[in-house]
């Protein structure tokens, strides 16, 4: 069959071959399976991170931060300024970039988010605001171009006929230990219990002692660091330039709203379905490599549809972290 | 004591006054005015074709100034540059805006710019309404030039400018291809390669596509085993890679034009994806793309439109002082340079600004330079006012990233017989060297013919 053909690829899936792509017939089906598996992890692994943060910040200071990606985007290119214009060696500018984000963070959830977080309208439009500031901020020093950094580990293994980088790999290595490290935090620390009582009741928790607005403060500062760790591991596979943090926040909207607002594991478990939905449509859709987006939008919608909260959504009536 | 303060006074208010004299006389407001002449860039002046384009204009500017001016009706004129960001990558409103603000505004006799085939669309339509010659400077679709047969007096002001449209990229693409081909079956014995392609999903990629893989498969007899098409705004492309890969292909076509160039390189680069990539990357043409890929872009062969081989004597000249001036490499936008050359040529034959009476002139000029020899199709051509695409025209041409430097590896001095077209046979420019495979696709293919 010729490459690039229209005609369906579910059945050439079945048969071996999917959206034009040829495969020896049992192998090839599960070399597909394979690459979509991997793939599905490696998109999915950095939107969870991604995710996990944004919902962090909305469960607990009901902030729905449109800034979150542009945070992500703005420590991509202090690893870039940390590794090509200071010469620092790339474990130190992310580990640097990892703590400053975080200091950054806080900042700005102090001077532009905390005296209108009453306003949830005035916060949506305040943080899109503040995404599009960094985003001008970086085109008036780097302009248009393109930037890259370094991997943590150059070179890749070859895995069922699949070339896979080490970075990738590092990538959802490090996003599991990532998510690992917030599931501890939430569950197992003072600060866990504090979280998740001002996420439940945040009068509640105010009154048994709890500082809930510097609650909200640290768990901002914890956002954007979990951005700044997906960023140190997935811009080093991407390409960098000012207008990045846009695809990733659709993705992570998306996901957050399918897995439920406020809920962490359905943003986890958001994120992971969009990953899979993008890696599945790239490798089998004829030439439907641009169609990621908008096939993860879809889902989100069917999905909201049959259960309006979200998967793991929370009802009216009670608060969930 | 009074009389003594009151001379003090006036000695004060002399030297003042003197002061004062001598600035406002002095003042190059009030100097002899030169005449000059305003010419508009519109580019997206952020992004790197539209710095290209403005770099282009701003040498040819100076040099232009540097020997005088243009001379018209016994004046002579400077040029002066009005930048203007077109913003066409975020809005095409943008640009048609900042079109009609250096016309109405700054009054500016021609306009350069615009790179954005859908940008340039809209703003054709603005020389039009305001009859302002416009050389739009690398947008490549075949449908600009076509509006000109639908209607040519309304839209004869615009001339392609940078490169000649996509179509010839497409040709000399296959050149490259073939080029490859043939190479894959004298060295590595396989008699007919598989082809796999990745375009963006941009105007201006989505025909190219269609043309190379119909060309592919109807002219070089090659099969097209995998398409795809990621969106412009990806910077990921590891599924696509490996799926062009897992598809059995050997040679790689890549159109891309977005942050996806870069990633193209690094990853096809890191992964040693087993293909012969070969295509169009405007990224790939930057020079600090081989920094920003780590070097792992080389052996990724590309079409470009000016080449760092002695096309002419002008060309080997424009590249050295290009680079030495902006610390880059010039590249399509870049040719911006030409056109400010051959309308000042031509403002001077025809002896007035005034546009219908320089079109006519511009249809005549032939500008020996960076990028070849440029001139335009006539009036009831195919594609009106499109540059001429021939040896003696404006080229195109085939490089490939080797050791930090973009190596020129076609026109190789073979005719393109698949093509049918003969004049290229023997054209080989000084400094061209022959294409070279990576060499993970030759110990791959060794072992998995």
């Amino acid at each position: 069959m010729a490459g690039g053909s229209d005609a369906g690829c579910w059945g050439k899936l079945l048969a071996g071959s999917a959206g034009g792509v040829r495969f020896k017939e049992i192998g090839g089906k599960l070399i597909v399976l394979f690459a979509i598996f991997l793939n599905g992890l490696l998109y999915g692994g950095t939107y969870a991170l991604l995710a996990v943060g944004f919902a962090l910040v909305f469960g607990v200071a009901k902030i729905v931060n449109m800034a979150h990606t542009g945070f992500y985007m703005m420590s991509a290119y202090l690893i870039f300024i940390g590794v090509s214009i200071l010469g620092y060696p790339l474990i130190v500018a992310a580990l640097l970039t990892v703590v400053g984000a975080g200091l950054i963070g806080v900042i700005a959830y102090r001077l532009f988010l905390d005296r209108i977080k009453e306003h949830e309208t005035a916060v949506m439009i305040v943080s899109v605001g503040l995404a599009l500031l960094i985003q001008e901020l970086l085109l008036l020093f780097f302009g248009g171009h393109y930037k890259a950094i370094p991997p943590f580990i150059h070179g890749f293994i070859t895995i069922s006929d699949q070339q896979v980088s080490y970075q990738s790999i590092l990538a959802i290595v490090v996003s599991a230990v990532a998510l690992f490290v917030v599931w501890f935090l939430l569950s197992k620390t003072m600060l866990g219990i504090a979280i998740r009582a001002a996420a439940e009741d945040r009068e509640a928790a105010s009154l048994m002692g709890f500082n809930v607005g510097r609650i909200s403060m640290i768990i901002m500062g914890i956002s954007v660091v979990l951005a700044a760790v997906a960023s140190s591991v997935a811009a080093s596979i991407f390409t960098i330039f000012p207008t990045m943090w846009l695809h990733p926040l659709v993705i992570v909207l998306a996901a957050v709203i399918l897995g439920g607002l406020g809920s962490i594991k359905g943003s986890v478990i958001g994120a992971l379905i969009l990953g899979f939905a993008e890696s599945i449509v790239v490798l089998t859709v004829p030439k439907g490599g641009y169609l990621g987006g908008v096939v993860s939008l879809c889902i989100m919608i069917v999905i909201l549809m049959i259960r309006p909260e979200g998967l793991f959504g929370i009802s009216f009536e009670e608060e969930r972290l | 004591m009074q009389k003594h303060k009151a001379s003090w006074m006036y000695s004060w208010a002399a030297c003042l006054l003197g002061f004062l004299a001598v600035l406002i006389f002095s003042s190059p407001g009030l100097a002899k005015e030169e005449e000059v002449v305003k010419v508009g860039v519109v580019a997206a002046i952020k992004h790197m074709m539209g710095q290209q384009t403005w770099a282009g204009a701003e040498m040819a500017a100076e040099e232009i100034n540097a020997a005088g001016g243009i001379k018209v009706g016994g004046k002579t004129y400077k040029i002066e540059l009005v930048k203007a960001d077109s913003n066409e990558w975020a809005s095409i409103s943008d640009a048609v805006g900042a079109m009609e603000r250096v016309i109405t505004l700054d009054k500016v006799k021609m306009v350069m710019g615009g790179y954005r085939s859908e940008a340039v669309l809209a703003m054709q339509d603005v020389a039009a309404e305001y009859k302002t010659i416009y050389f739009s400077i690398g947008a490549g679709h075949s449908q600009i030039a076509l509006r000109l047969v639908q209607d040519y007096e309304k839209y004869k002001y615009w001339f392609r400018g940078g490169k000649p449209q996509s179509l010839y990229g497409g040709i000399v693409g296959i050149a490259v291809v073939d080029m490859v081909a043939n190479k894959f079956k004298k060295e590595l014995g396989i008699e007919k390669p598989k082809v796999a392609m990745i375009a963006e999903k941009v105007l201006w990629a989505d025909e190219t596509l269609k043309f190379m893989k119909m060309m592919c498969e109807k002219k070089l007899g090659l099969e097209v085993v995998y398409v795809t098409q990621p969106s412009n705004a990806s910077n990921d492309l590891r599924v696509e890679l490996n799926a062009a890969k897992a598809s059995g292909a050997h040679i790689l076509i890549h159109l891309v034009s977005g942050p996806v160039g870069v990633a193209f390189g690094r990853q096809w680069g890191s992964l040693k994806i087993p293909l012969a990539a070969v295509g169009y990357n405007a990224e790939a043409m930057k020079k600090e793309y081989w920094k920003t890929t780590e070097g792992l872009c080389e052996y990724e062969a590309l079409v470009d439109y000016v080449s760092s081989a002695a096309v002419n004597e002008r060309s080997v000249k424009f590249w050295k002082n290009y680079e030495k001036k902006y610390n880059d490499y010039p590249m399509e936008c870049a040719l911006s340079y030409n056109h400010l050359y051959q309308w000042k040529e031509s403002v001077e034959k025809a002896g007035t600004f005034d546009a219908d009476k320089v079109i006519v002139e511009l249809l005549k000029n032939r500008f020996e330079g960076p990028g070849g020899v440029y001139r335009y199709e006539p009036k009831d051509a195919k594609f009106p006012h499109d540059l001429v695409w021939a040896p003696d025209g404006a080229s195109t041409y085939g490089i490939q990233w080797r050791k930090g430097e973009k190596k020129t590896i076609w026109p190789d001095g073979n005719a393109l017989t698949w093509f049918g077209d003969p004049r290229w046979k023997g054209i080989r420019f000084k400094g061209t060297v022959d294409y070279a495979f990576p060499p993970w696709v030759v110990d791959y293919w060794k072992k998995n013919k």
